[in-house]
């Protein structure tokens, strides 16, 4: 059905005020709403999952939507939409990486409205998770069965399953928060990147109850380090990963770290090992980014199903590509 | 009047006229410019209901036992149409196209056939969350069936029978085949016997689907006094009279009003689906007799399948020089893949098989009619190049033609039959400028053997075939009314977004001499349908109906210049109006930019208002022209082709189009912005077919996994490096009037394979899987 279902929208005007809301039953928070409204459109969720609140952060004061350094240190708000973080001129000039996956997420006109907190908030796009009405009451809903398993997948993980699911995280900014070694900080504490992300019932990240980001803290990068950020989607228009990457290489830094390939962020340490030290060009890109497949279990093709073999030889191509592009 | 249709091929737009003219205001311009395009999502009506269906979340599924009663007791609920009410269980359309009467579409059945089939209830409500709060309400007890959503299984001996209550008569032996027929021209098994070499190729394509912006819709408003009024999203207008033919209303008791339709991305709106559509809302709202009811779909509206999906295998007899000598193609789909193949060229031997069988996806859908034969025309070409180690474009030179003739034999009857041009060769002048649009001749390679300094594989496809043709249709036509200086077309046709209008009011505005500005199309509404205009626009209606507007135009042109030398006669008691031109002859004026003048002394000139005063006209060309339905072309001479670009990642699998030329010789364009609207858009959606779009299914349930406009990939303008280079040729070479041809289905058809071959010369390996996801293209490098 296509028709929305009763929910109370409360506008918070600071932290406090969001947290109070957040305590009700049923209370979500609501950025740009790129993806939570979706979720509600369409009757994704278990009925007993369904927001019945959403709480505002857009009206906070003061705004959460800034991008400021301080100290050398780059600060976001979680409420900085993709777009202002992909055209910021500082960003891109001394956390490219960070620029770039924000300017291939989605279109112009979801960044216009997306936040980076959002972003890196999203749940997983597995068809059988999204499907409307619940069609699937898979794992990440609460069901017994991971759908993707038995089904169709051949977007699903190529390192095998988290807690029984095979689906994966869809941030574009997430690899490349962690390649930069960021923080994202909460209203209750500060968390490293690397740790933000788990499976979860719905949701993708480490978040409590009542719990939500604030701000994104990334470290300045060390003279002479690079970064970049690729992806591989099926229209560079608008689509979701099929594979991304982001890597911080250079001055003895070398955080590589893949995304939409497995429940969470993947980040590559065989691939960092590999390039340790060495010269960037076409062989040590290459055998790097072997070396970053070389624990991969991907899913077998079995009847009309493709599988997911096709994405490893993508990954590793994606893996090259972006070390390649910190040379 | 009365015209010769061979005469209308050579009629020559008139100089210096709006035909051919760019930087005409679009006659939609200011409605969709300023949101103030009503579409039938927009109608809203006082008290007016609204109703929905029920979707199947099963693929093959029966309904055993339905409860709604407490659907009934929800407040706001007005009706709920079961399927097993006399009302509703006899209602059916036979036949989906394009096989007419192949199989059956019920209005409301009990039986589920596919995934979100809207079928077992209706209910009715205030408001449409009322609808769906009352869904949800309805107690089903399904009986879940064998289900099958690829050919291959549902063909197989033993299989379980599949939408078994869907046909009109007894199933046919073999199970789940609907069809198993062909079409055959000349002598293939010989002509492949003595072949030089006997080529094969296997292909298949996905299923896709028109993935509509606006889902479909109708209004109808049963009155108490059985008049009925309708507000309908559908390509053809005459649902009145199918309605009459199902018993349901009087035609002569309907208005049918046809609002902007919104897109369906080159879907066409229209198919015996969507009539019953109408024919379920009439109903409904004849239940609820005096008030108004909105039946609609859900927002994803991916009811329909695209008539190319399936599998095409090919077996191609050439000779060493390229010239093909016969082809045998067999679709396991629903078309016959080859009748555009014999169209285009001069290949006299051409077996078309077609055996159909049924599938638990959603309904055949004619969605960019001919997918299928461009397949088939792009991959004979290119297999013929690919084998012979042969450029492509000489393949297709060597055997253009048409209906088997080869072009000195065309040439020779177009001499014979005074065709204007007649030497002029589409294909060659297609060709030519093609080539150098995408320096072809600099760019071609063999496959495989060009690698980037990025670290791709580069590569070029090519593809071509006839643009199609459409013919004047007697039962529908148009009228032509003048008053106060204007003149308006009269015929209701539904603007699917190609602005046939411009190009309709162009026609008349050149034939009368008004001006542009002075001719208005007004099409949402037609009293009685009594003027209805072929198909909206591409490939059928603006060629279809430029005969009669050129008909009508030059009648009223005849009427206002007699007006001019005419007294006219003054009421009772006044004395006579002097004619605007007295003394002078018919002959003796001229009428340009609604401005009658005096030829040898152009500055003798008077407005047509002035000419006409309150004086009125009406003329129709409904009945007069000769029935072409039953004379088929001699031969389709326009010819069109498309090239592209390709960087292939052999890595990712991700292949980026950097350059796209398309040309099509339209014979004579009427309004440029509009070819080229066709050409453009229909190039970048016919690209997505090959690319990026399909359904993909769950293997356990049959449930369509990406049916959302997220999750099927629809190709855009930002997904091309660079806007499609777009060309016209004008060869005045089409069968219809000014030697026109139409333009927008075969655009959308024409690249639907392209990527397929670009691969190939790109990387040396055939992917020969509809689209050439990165999927498959890592699968066909064997890294996959």
């Amino acid at each position: 059905m296509q028709t929305w279902k009763q929910f109370n929208h409360i506008n918070a005007n600071s932290i406090t005020e969001a947290e109070t809301a957040l305590a009700e039953k049923g209370a979500w928070v609501i950025a740009g709403g790129t993806d939570i409204l979706g979720m509600m459109r369409f009757d994704i969720l278990p009925h007993d999952m369904y927001p019945a609140v959403l709480v505002n952060l857009k009206d906070i004061t003061p705004s959460l939507d800034y991008i400021k350094e301080e100290n050398g240190m780059l600060k976001i708000g979680a409420l900085a939409k993709l777009e202002d973080i992909a055209h910021n001129t500082m960003i891109n000039e001394k956390y490219k990486a960070l620029a770039q996956a924000a300017h291939r997420t989605a279109s112009p006109h979801i960044r216009e409205m997306g936040t980076i907190g959002g972003n890196i908030c999203q749940v997983n796009r597995c068809w059988y998770f999204q499907s409307h009405e619940n069609r699937f009451h898979c794992l990440r809903k609460g069901g017994n069965m991971c759908w993707a398993l038995p089904g169709d997948n051949r977007y699903h993980s190529i390192y095998g399953a988290m807690d029984g699911c095979i689906a994966v995280n869809p941030s574009d900014t997430a690899p490349a928060l962690i390649a930069l070694n960021a923080k994202i900080l909460t209203n209750k504490r500060t968390i490293d990147a690397v740790d933000f992300w788990v499976v979860k019932i719905p949701g993708s990240t480490i978040l409590e109850k009542g719990e939500f980001v604030t701000e994104i803290q990334v470290p300045p990068l060390a003279v002479g380090a690079k970064s970049a950020f690729t992806k591989l989607a099926l229209r560079k228009s608008i689509d979701f990963a099929l594979v991304n990457c982001a890597a911080v290489i250079g001055s003895n830094n070398y955080r590589i770290c893949l995304n939409a390939v497995a429940p969470i962020p993947k980040r590559v340490t065989a691939s960092e090992d590999s390039i340790k030290d060495k010269t960037i060009d076409e062989s040590s890109a290459e055998a790097a980014a072997i070396a970053g497949i070389n624990d991969v279990m991907p899913m077998a093709a079995a009847g009309y199903n493709p599988g997911n073999r096709w994405k490893v030889s993508a990954a590793k191509g994606v893996l090259k590509q972006t070390i390649l592009a910190c040379k | 009047m009365t015209f010769d249709p061979a005469a209308r091929q050579k009629w020559v737009p008139p100089a210096d006229s709006p035909i051919g003219k760019r930087g005409l205001r679009p006659k939609d311009g200011h409605d969709k410019a300023t949101g103030e395009a009503m579409y039938v999502q927009d109608i809203s009506l006082p008290r007016m209901l609204y109703a929905k269906f029920l979707r199947s979340p099963y693929s093959q599924a029966d309904i055993k036992n339905m409860d709604t009663s407490k659907a009934a007791k929800l407040p706001g609920v007005i009706d709920i149409l079961r399927y097993d009410d006399p009302d509703i269980k006899d209602i059916k359309r036979a036949g989906s196209d394009p096989a007419p009467g192949s199989y059956t579409i019920y209005g409301l059945p009990g039986t589920a056939d596919h995934y979100n089939h809207p079928m077992g209830v209706i209910v009715t409500a205030e408001s449409e969350e009322i609808c769906d709060e009352a869904l949800r309400l309805i107690d089903i007890e399904w009986e879940e069936k064998q289900f099958y959503v690829e050919p291959e299984e549902s063909m197989k001996s033993g299989a379980a029978d599949i939408w078994y209550n869907t046909l009109p008569y007894p199933r046919p032996p073999g199970g789940n085949i609907i069809r198993d027929d062909q079409i055959a021209y000349g002598d293939t098994a010989k002509a492949l016997e003595t072949s030089y070499k006997v080529i094969q190729a296997r292909i298949k394509r996905e299923e896709t689907t028109p993935a509509g912006v606006e889902p479909q819709c109708c209004v109808a408003y049963y009155k108490k006094d059985g008049y009925l009024d309708l507000w309908i999203k559908c390509q053809p207008t005459n649902a009145a009279t199918e309605m009459a033919g199902l018993g349901l209303v009087d035609f002569v008791k309907v208005t049918t009003r046809v609002p902007y339709q919104g897109g369906w991305f080159g879907g066409i709106s229209w198919l015996h689906w969507n009539n019953l559509f109408i024919y379920v809302a009439t109903v409904v709202a004849k239940r609820v007799e005096g008030r108004p009811v909105k039946l609609i779909y859900d927002e994803s509206n991916f009811y329909n399948m695209g008539d190319e999906y399936g599998i095409f295998e090919f077996k191609i007899g050439v000779s060493e020089n390229g010239k093909i000598n016969g082809v045998e193609g067999t679709m396991i789909g629903c078309r016959e893949p080859m009748n555009k193949l014999y169209k285009t060229s001069n290949i006299k031997n051409i077996l078309s098989k077609r055996i159909w069988p049924f599938v638990n996806r959603n309904n055949y859908c004619c969605f960019r009619h001919g997918v299928c034969e461009c397949t088939a025309i792009d991959t004979v070409t290119n297999y013929v190049a690919a084998e012979l180690n042969m450029d492509p474009t000489e393949v297709c030179l060597i055997n253009d033609g048409s209906n088997g003739d080869d072009w000195e034999t065309i040439k020779q009857w177009r001499i014979d039959n005074g065709w204007q041009n007649p030497e002029v060769r589409s294909m060659e002048e297609v060709l030519r400028i093609g080539k150098a649009a995408i320096d072809w001749d600099n760019k071609w390679h063999q496959p495989g053997t060009l690698k980037l300094p990025n670290g791709k594989m580069h590569g070029l496809g090519f593809t071509h075939c006839y643009v199609w043709h459409g013919v004047a249709n007697t039962n529908r036509g148009a009228g032509l009314s003048y008053s106060g200086g204007v003149a308006y077309i009269r015929g209701q046709f539904s603007d699917i977004g190609v602005n046939a209008a411009s190009a309709r009011a162009a026609t008349v505005a050149a034939e009368s001499g008004l001006r542009y500005d002075d001719v208005t199309c007004r099409h949402f509404e037609s009293e009685l349908q009594r003027y209805a205009h072929s198909q909206p626009g591409g490939s059928l209606g603006t060629e279809s109906n430029t005969p009669q507007m050129v008909l009508m135009a030059r009648e009223l042109k005849k009427w206002i210049l007699q007006q001019a030398v005419t007294e006219a006669p003054g009421r009772p008691g006044a004395p006579p109006t002097p004619a605007a031109f007295p003394g002078k002859k018919v002959n003796e004026l001229d009428i340009k930019d609604s401005y009658v003048f005096e030829i040898s002394n152009p500055t003798n000139k008077k407005h047509i208002n002035e000419v006409t005063k309150t004086s009125t006209y009406h003329v129709d060309a409904s009945a007069d022209l000769v029935p072409d339905h039953a004379v088929p072309y001699k031969y389709y001479m326009c010819k069109q082709a498309a090239f592209i670009e390709v960087e292939v990642d052999t890595d990712t699998g991700h292949v980026d189009i950097v350059n796209t030329a398309i040309v099509n010789d339209v014979g004579t364009v009427i309004s440029p912005e509009g070819v080229e609207g066709q050409q453009y858009g229909g190039g970048t959606m016919a690209l997505g077919k090959s690319l990026t779009e399909e359904i993909i299914r769950d293997p356990q349930t049959g449930v369509a996994l990406n049916a959302n406009l997220l999750g099927y990939g629809i190709f855009t303008m930002a997904d091309l490096d660079k806007p499609i280079d777009c060309h016209q040729v004008e060869t005045r070479g089409g069968n219809n009037a000014y030697g026109v041809t139409g333009i927008g289905e075969s655009l959308g058809c024409l690249l639907a394979a392209l990527t397929n071959a670009a691969i190939y010369n790109a990387t040396g390996k055939w992917v020969n899987h509809i689209p050439t996801t990165p999927v498959r293209v890592l699968k066909a490098l064997g890294k996959g």
